[in-house]
């Protein structure tokens, strides 16, 4: 079965010999190779690391190979390089194997697992019920409307003199509720004319008034505005 | 909060309510006990569920403790509870996991020379499980991110610690599955006159 993953060279070889080709003259390298270049062309960038590794691995197992097709003089001596190379293989292949298997036991481990079930959070209605009601605007929605606001004040700020305006979110949640006394309201327009201090106070205060549940927040007539209204007596 | 005393009851109340692992140094400050004080009560409630064959079970991840049901009851408990499967990790996944865990703290490049691939997109997919999460930067150049497993992991496999893993070598594969991969690798191994000359030369 093949999910054309491209496993890499130690997966083939591996899956070679437990295939019983269990001689490197039966290893083809040339498929190894064509699995390889495949998996190149897919490839949006080169990995140097990666392409690098492979070309080891298929040296290795040419330079195996070739020595063991061609007949050999009397008194062979076993390459030490060669014979480090095959046994850096052998080692990689029995690592890459190791971790496999510790893969399948981690699988058996998480499939129990799956199957003990810890305390749900209760999403129960009655807690969600406690919460003020924002309507369905998104805090982005509430963010821009701030940004909006601010933006504009601050086209006109003044800054040859600072002067500090002090309002209080107290103040600004008085004048909001008086406004909302004669119908609902957009954000818009309570904070038409402020200055900064007072639109941030106002944008604060509505915030607090709506978690406190004494007014309520919906989407306006046009879209992206916010109106206010005073929440209904209980 | 009116001070109570640690007791089976109370810490098994706590662990029902909870729905997330309890740290046993939050319930030991919480009621002026020690650390060890709530692991023996947490023992004897596991002793009493095993005695009146509970359907439950305590587990600890980590220094945290959590009640689950029982694995055998899964498959009509998961009826009722109508709990959403995780899909399967993929076997590159499972994999890679177990490299992570098992050689952690550890770099993309060390995990893909194990791995002999590129393992961007796997370990990827790992840190959006949850399972493992960058756990610092390596002290070389490039300063390469470092992913360790997490609670979640633990939590998911079941498991007190990352002691609790079994030692990777008994992962190794046995002699003969060894053998075979050596001698793949051995020129000529079929031709028993050069065998014995590569053996000798070893």
């Amino acid at each position: 079965m093949s999910l054309h993953v491209y496993e890499g060279p130690f997966h083939l070889l591996l899956s070679l010999i437990a295939d019983q080709r269990v001689d490197v003259c039966d290893i083809p390298i040339a498929r190894l190779c064509e699995d390889y270049l495949a998996r190149i062309d897919t490839m949006e960038k080169m990995d140097l690391e990666v392409t690098t590794e492979f070309l080891v691995v298929a040296a290795t197992l040419l330079a195996l190979k070739a020595k063991a097709i061609l007949p050999r003089p009397g008194d062979d001596e076993v390459d030490e390089e060669e014979q480090f190379e095959r046994d850096l293989l052998i080692a990689r292949l029995l690592e890459v194997q190791t971790f496999r298997s510790a893969g399948e036991h981690l699988t058996a481990l998480l499939e129990i697992g799956e199957r003990r079930f810890p305390p749900k959070p209760a999403t129960d209605d009655e807690a969600l019920r406690a919460l003020p009601v924002l309507a369905d605007i998104a805090p982005a929605d509430l963010a821009r409307v701030l940004i909006d606001i601010v933006r504009d004040t601050m086209r006109t700020v003044d800054t040859s003199r600072i002067v500090v305006d002090q309002v209080s979110t107290q103040e600004a949640a008085i004048e909001i509720v008086r406004v909302l006394e004669s119908g609902p309201v957009t954000f818009a327009r309570v904070a038409r004319e402020r200055n900064l201090a007072w639109s941030v106070a106002l944008f604060l205060a509505m915030l607090e008034l709506t978690m406190r549940g004494e007014i309520e927040l919906g989407e306006g007539t046009t879209v992206g505005e916010l109106e206010l209204r005073l929440a209904k007596a209980l | 909060m009116t001070r109570q005393t640690l007791s089976e009851p109370l810490v098994e109340a706590i662990l029902f309510a909870t729905p997330e692992p309890v740290r046993a140094h939050d319930i030991a400050s919480a009621f002026g006990a020690s650390i060890d004080d709530v692991a023996v009560v947490v023992d004897r409630l596991r002793a009493g569920y095993e005695e009146r064959n509970s359907g439950l079970e305590i587990r600890q991840i980590g220094d945290a403790y959590r009640i689950y049901t029982k694995p055998e009851l899964a498959d009509a408990v998961g009826h009722f509870a109508n709990r959403s499967k995780v899909g399967r990790l993929s076997r590159p996944s499972l994999e890679t996991l177990s490299i992570i865990a098992y050689r952690q703290p550890i770099t993309r490049g060390e995990i893909s020379r194990v791995r002999g691939v590129n393992v961007d997109s796997v370990v990827q997919t790992l840190t959006e499980r949850g399972l493992v999460a960058e756990v610092g930067r390596e002290s070389g150049p490039g300063r390469a991110p470092l992913f360790g497993t997490t609670p979640l992991f633990l939590e998911k496999i079941g498991l007190g610690s990352l002691s609790d893993l079994p030692p990777l070598a008994s992962f190794a594969p046995d002699p003969a599955a060894a053998a075979d991969i050596e001698r793949a690798l051995t020129a000529g191994a079929l031709d028993a006159e050069e065998e014995t000359a590569v053996a000798d030369e070893a």
